[in-house]
């Protein structure tokens, strides 16, 4: 079995991948608006988010006060990187591209 | 499943999820902003009921407009996400561009046809069917305008 270069088991597992996937498509997401959308609880979310954020691929910046407080998730340049690198490797499975190299 | 079976399944997953967080993002816009935008742009065409010198009625227009766009973009920067600009593809201006110029059209030709039947206060009549109409398709022109055709 090959794995195809940028595949990244971290992003790999379905939460996390769909998690990757709408950061990506964003500037930045407020945590609500990513527990609700991925249908998780707070401290689900937060354990995914937390993984992210030690790997370095996503940041969190917190806004405000009391109420109006708001917690903004975005993925860092790397965490970025490793995303498109993740998508291009999963590309190249379904195209069984050349581009592979052998599993360690 | 097979490797490649999964991978497929993966990349319809990244699709569909990105599509629900750029829907999410254009229904979470931030609608104390949006609201004031809508009353800046109602504004900016009801300004043209009010008697005043060509120039003045210029810049009343323009300046409402202008507030309009400042809010509008509020909306979208104080809103639940904020789409990454990966996402404006040529597709994207295109839809918005298209969008942009049908209302503009629009607009226009509603504007002449009401100084044409000298309608009472019919400019702010006209900019409140405008406003109505940019709410209930603005969200639609969005959807449309970044959502990405998957295989």
């Amino acid at each position: 079995m090959t794995t195809p270069h940028g595949f990244d088991e971290l992003i790999h597992p379905p939460t996390r991948l769909a998690l990757m996937s709408m950061l990506a498509a964003t500037e930045w997401a407020e945590f609500v608006l990513l527990r609700d959308t991925l249908k998780l609880s707070d401290s689900a979310l937060s354990k995914q988010v937390s993984t992210l954020v030690d790997a370095g691929y996503a940041r969190i910046e917190k806004h405000g006060a009391g109420r109006r407080r708001r917690t903004l998730v975005s993925l860092t340049p790397e965490g970025r990187a490793a995303f498109d690198g993740h998508v291009a490797a999963l590309q190249a499975l379904v195209n069984q591209a050349p581009l592979t190299r052998s599993e360690d | 499943m097979s490797h490649i079976d999964d991978a497929k399944a993966r990349l319809d997953a990244i699709g569909r999820h990105q599509d629900e967080v750029v829907e999410a993002a254009t229904r979470g816009r931030h609608r104390g902003w949006d609201a004031a935008g809508a009353a800046a742009a109602w504004a900016a065409i009801a300004s043209l009921d009010v008697r005043l010198s060509e120039a003045l009625g210029l810049v009343a227009v323009v300046g409402a407009m202008a507030v309009a766009l400042v809010c509008f973009t509020l909306a979208g920067r104080r809103g639940r996400a904020v789409v990454h600009r990966s996402r404006m593809t040529g597709r994207t201006w295109l839809v918005l561009g298209v969008a942009m110029v049908v209302a503009a059209g629009g607009a226009f030709g509603a504007v002449r046809l009401i100084e044409r039947l000298d309608v009472p206060f019919g400019h702010t009549i006209l900019g409140g069917v405008a406003v109505a109409v940019m709410a209930l398709t603005s969200e639609a022109v969005n959807r449309a305008a970044f959502r990405r055709r998957r295989s």
